[in-house]
């Protein structure tokens, strides 16, 4: 193919994940376009030789995140099929996935987010900061891998370290916090039983 | 060529982050939130790591794209946790129905 | 001479004399009243022992003549001036041969009231309350009369006008008493105002009121040169003080109070309104005489005393009372002693004034054992009484001679001394005329009503036959008639002159030691009188002589043909000359004074003015001023509540309003969903980054 290929690809991917995913009224189907903006942004990493970032990409994102994902959707009263809100008097929302308002307010803010990014990307002038000297041709012949390993291991070991506890320490508020009212239950059981 | 990959990139990674904070704004599913959230996310890691191939700076600046997937994956973790939380007091998913704060 | 620093202890002894009675004034205040024995026993006690005393002060004064004094005097307080000068208010003790004899006069006089009191006040409920304002008042007139300076004459002088009133009232159950004793301490305060004033003046002038200083400045001529409001300073103040003894020695205009404080009881008569009280007014013309007779109203004084004199004597005549001829005989002889003053006799009014004292305190005395034996004051309902009342009838009847002027007792000599004085006088100076014939007139009239009391009481056959019955027959009492005797005793004219007829005519004793009077009391500075006429002694003896004969063919007369007349019928002239019924009706309502007093001055002058002022005070100060004020006030607190309501209260709901206003805009911002909270923190963050780069 054209060299162009790939990297348009997953553009290509990521643009209609993300626009199919804003306007979907079905929140799976939302996750599911959300995997296909990850498989996009894989491809992306791919195209650049990022071997073991796409690899982490997809391995951890699909295949984790979304999944969870998944359970916090079904665990959390599923897929409503109009995913609707109620207001206050009770009455359904109109479409687009809640009120006028608010669509309109993140669209607001969505596109000043996005001229201010532009714009940031376009003012600056970092061709003239750093030589654009992409790493096509490897010198030292060395995976990437190989490199992110060494300097995990050796350079940057505290932050190796200090986010396995971050990472611990997730897990154990995850399960805390999403831990079932049993023991109150219980007593309560049991106040009953001696009243 | 490769200034127009960045570049696309760039924008993707833009476009990325727009329709990550649109969904924050827009949507009203709980879960829908947190997707906005790691568009977010990963339209920044596409942004780091484009830029660390583009000029060849050090490694570890694609060490940050790895722990940007890392911290998503955990803050997944507790977002579950959160929804199923917030599930079972307000019966509902849907983030208009936290109105604790309203006043 | 000032012999303080001979004699210290003529001080001491001179406090002593009026702080005894004073001590037994507040020992008695205190004794339940039961105690009447003790009451009385230890007022009459500390009385007779100031008697002892003032009795060795006069026999100490009396072999030095009349040109020592005893003078000391200690700084009550001062005052500065206008000009920072020091303005001293001593009170001091000023002992001269006039006031040593008026010392024993008054003591001897009031213990021998005191004794009196004692038989005339028993079985009175508040006996001991009588005894306990006898004292104080004795104790009043001796510091009077111990006083050396005008400051002090006044304090005594007030505090005697209110034992006056005290004991006129005494009797407080009868309506007439309550009145009269005001009426007294009314009219008195009108001199006293005057009198007031005129100390105040002095003592602006000359920074201090004692008698040497006075005598000093008047002999030195310091102040004849300033005018006081357009007059000449000295006639003035000494036409205030003058108004003093006016007020308080019963002079016309003033008279009005003396026969009503016949309400009183009869000692206190005695004592107030024959002895002391009345005496003291004369007793101060006498004390600043220099300041008179440099003020040059010794004429006016003159004029005042004999119509006084006159006016009295005429209103005497009619009486039926008792009580009442004897009160308008105080009067007249009071005029007496001021005539005596204004025509510069001024041994002859002191001596008339002790004398006058003997022999009116023993009548007020005879009276009230009269009254009390008969039961009645009224004389249409006596008679006869001679039989009944042999002691009482004899101590009167030296009485009656003292008073009318017959001659060897003492009240002829003294009155005749001054009658001569004035003869002296107004055959140099022609104006004073119209007194000698006033005077030598009244001396008939005296004479003429006091016989008339005599034979009406005593003479003729009982009227009332049943009161007659009733009254008992005198025994000789202790404290009923050895008082009247021993004070008849000295009407006898041998004690104050040593000739029988006091002109020196018949010696019975050689001269010049026996004119022991003429020659202890002197004016403290040589008259006018004596400087300008002093070397006529020829005609000053002839003119006594013969005023002497016609002051006792007067006195023979009155008391002969009033004898004649009264004892046998009780109306004579009213009955036979009918003109005289208008003269009597005349005299009846004393000659209007009263009248004049209460009807047009009070009740037509200044009761409309008082209720004018009132009237201004309430209707127009109390209303615009002072309510005006309050209206102010709540107009300008009912302004501020509008502006409190409406200005400040919506500046206030405005700020509420305000707060309600913004907080519901900012309200929006709390409206509990996520994603706006979340704008909030990118907006915010915008912000920072714009404020920080």
């Amino acid at each position: 193919m054209f060299e162009f290929f790939w990297p348009l690809m997953a553009s290509g991917l990521v643009l209609a994940g993300i626009s199919l995913l804003c306007f979907s009224r079905n929140i799976v189907h939302s996750c599911f376009y959300l995997f296909l903006v990850f498989i996009g942004i894989g491809l992306a990493y791919l195209s650049l030789q990022l071997d073991f970032l796409a690899v982490t990409q997809l391995v951890v994102y699909g295949g984790g995140v979304v999944m969870i994902l998944l359970f916090a959707i079904m665990l959390t009263g599923g897929n409503e099929q109009t995913s609707f809100s109620k207001n206050i008097l009770n009455k359904l929302q109109a479409p687009l996935m809640g009120n006028l308002k608010q669509t309109a307010l993140a669209l607001i803010v969505s596109f000043i987010f996005l001229g201010a990014l532009v714009y940031f990307l376009f003012i600056s002038d970092y061709f003239s900061m750093m030589p654009f000297s992409p790493q096509t041709i490897r010198e030292n012949q060395e995976s990437l891998t190989f490199s992110l390993g060494m300097i995990l291991g050796k350079q940057h070991i505290f932050i190796f370290e200090f986010s396995s506890l971050l990472l611990l320490g997730a897990l154990i508020v995850a399960a805390a916090i999403s831990r079932p009212e049993k023991e109150e239950k219980e007593s309560v059981k049991i106040q009953e039983e001696i009243l | 060529m490769m200034e127009k990959t960045l570049l696309l990139y760039q924008l993707l990674s833009c476009f990325l982050f727009a329709a990550g904070i649109f969904l924050i704004f827009a949507r009203n599913h709980l879960i829908a939130l947190f997707i906005g959230l790691e568009l977010l996310l990963n339209a920044s890691a596409l942004s780091f790591a484009t830029y660390t191939y583009a000029f060849s700076l050090p490694k570890e600046g694609y060490l940050f794209p790895i722990f940007i997937i890392v911290i998503a994956a955990a803050e997944a973790a507790v977002a579950l946790a959160i929804a199923i939380r917030f599930y079972q007091n307000k019966e509902s998913s849907h983030v208009a129905d936290a109105t604790v704060l309203q006043g | 001479m000032n012999i303080s620093e001979l004699f210290p202890e003529f001080g001491i002894m001179a406090i002593m004399v009026a702080l005894l009675p004073f001590c037994a004034f507040i020992i008695n205040f205190f004794i339940p009243a039961r105690f009447e024995k003790l009451i009385s026993s230890l007022s009459s006690l500390t009385i007779f022992s100031s008697a002892l005393i003032s009795s060795y002060l006069f026999v100490s004064f009396f072999p030095q003549g009349n040109r020592v004094f005893w003078f000391k005097d200690w700084a009550w307080f001062s005052l500065l001036d206008a000009n920072a000068h020091p303005l001293s208010l001593p009170m001091g003790i000023f002992l001269d041969s006039m006031s040593v004899t008026l010392l024993l006069m008054v003591t001897w006089a009031s213990f021998a009231i005191h004794i009196f009191s004692t038989y005339y006040m028993k079985g009175e409920e508040r006996y001991s309350r009588f005894f306990v304002y006898l004292s104080l008042f004795t104790a009043a007139m001796l510091g009077l009369v111990i006083s050396s300076n005008l400051f002090s004459v006044f304090i005594f002088w007030e505090l005697m006008g209110f034992c006056s009133y005290s004991l006129i009232g005494f009797y407080y159950e009868k309506e007439g008493a309550g009145n009269a004793s005001l009426k007294a301490f009314m009219t008195t305060r009108v001199g006293d105002v005057f009198f007031l004033l005129a100390i105040v003046a002095l003592w602006n002038q000359l920074g201090s009121t004692n008698f040497l200083d006075l005598t000093q400045a008047v002999s030195l001529n310091t102040l004849s040169q300033q005018t006081l409001l357009g007059v000449p300073f000295l006639t003035l103040v000494g036409f205030f003080l003058f108004l003093g003894t006016v007020g308080k020695s019963a002079q016309v205009p003033l008279q009005i109070w003396l026969p009503d404080a016949m309400w009183g009881p009869t000692p206190c008569s005695a004592l107030i309104h024959a002895a002391t009280m009345v005496a003291a007014g004369v007793y101060l013309a006498l004390r600043v005489f220099p300041i008179l007779e440099a003020g040059n109203l010794l004429l006016l004084i003159a004029y005042i005393g004999s119509i006084t004199a006159f006016l009295a004597a005429t209103m005497a005549l009619i009486q039926k009372d008792l009580k009442a001829v004897l009160a308008f005989s105080t009067i007249s002889q009071l005029g007496y002693m001021v005539l005596g003053v204004g025509v510069s006799a001024y041994n002859a009014s002191f001596m008339h004034l002790i004398t006058h004292a003997i022999f009116k305190a023993c009548l007020f005395l005879g009276a009230g054992a009269v009254i009390h034996s008969i039961h009645t004051q009224d004389m249409m309902n006596m008679g006869g009484l001679r039989k009944k009342l042999p002691f009482t009838f004899f101590a009167f009847v030296c009485c009656t001679a003292a008073i009318s002027g017959i001659p060897f007792f003492s009240g002829f000599v003294s009155k005749d001394r001054i009658l001569g004085e004035a003869l002296f006088l107004a055959w140099n100076d022609g104006y004073f005329w119209p007194p000698v014939l006033l005077g030598n007139l009244t001396a008939f009239l005296t004479a003429f009503y006091m016989a008339r009391l005599l034979a009406l009481t005593f003479l003729g056959n009982p009227r009332d036959q049943k009161l007659y019955d009733h009254t008992h027959q005198e025994h000789l009492k202790w404290n009923k008639n050895i008082p009247l005797l021993a004070l008849s005793l000295f009407t006898l004219g041998v004690f104050f002159s040593g000739s029988l007829t006091g002109q020196g005519i018949v010696k019975i004793f050689p001269e010049p030691a026996y004119e022991w009077f003429q020659n202890f009391i002197r004016p403290p500075l040589s008259t006018k009188v004596e400087q300008l006429y002093g070397a006529q002694h020829e005609l000053h003896h002839h003119l006594h002589v013969v005023g002497a004969i016609i002051s006792a063919l007067l006195a023979f007369l009155g008391v002969g043909v009033s004898l004649a007349i009264y004892s046998r019928k009780t109306q004579f002239f009213s009955s036979r000359f009918k003109f005289l019924e208008i003269v009597i009706e005349i005299l009846k309502n004393r000659y209007w004074f009263d009248y004049f007093y209460e009807k047009i001055f009070i009740q037509k002058m200044l009761l409309p003015l008082n209720n004018f002022a009132a009237k201004m005070d309430l209707e127009f100060y109390d209303k615009y001023v002072i309510d005006g004020q309050a209206k102010t006030a709540l107009s300008l607190s009912s302004l501020s509540q509008k502006i409190d309501e409406q200005g400040v209260d919506s500046v206030v709901d405005f700020s509420a309003v305000s707060v309600k206003f913004f907080s519901a805009i900012l309200k929006t911002l709390q409206n509990g969903k996520i994603q706006i909270y979340l704008l909030l923190s990118f907006i915010l963050a915008g912000i920072l980054w714009k404020i920080v780069l």
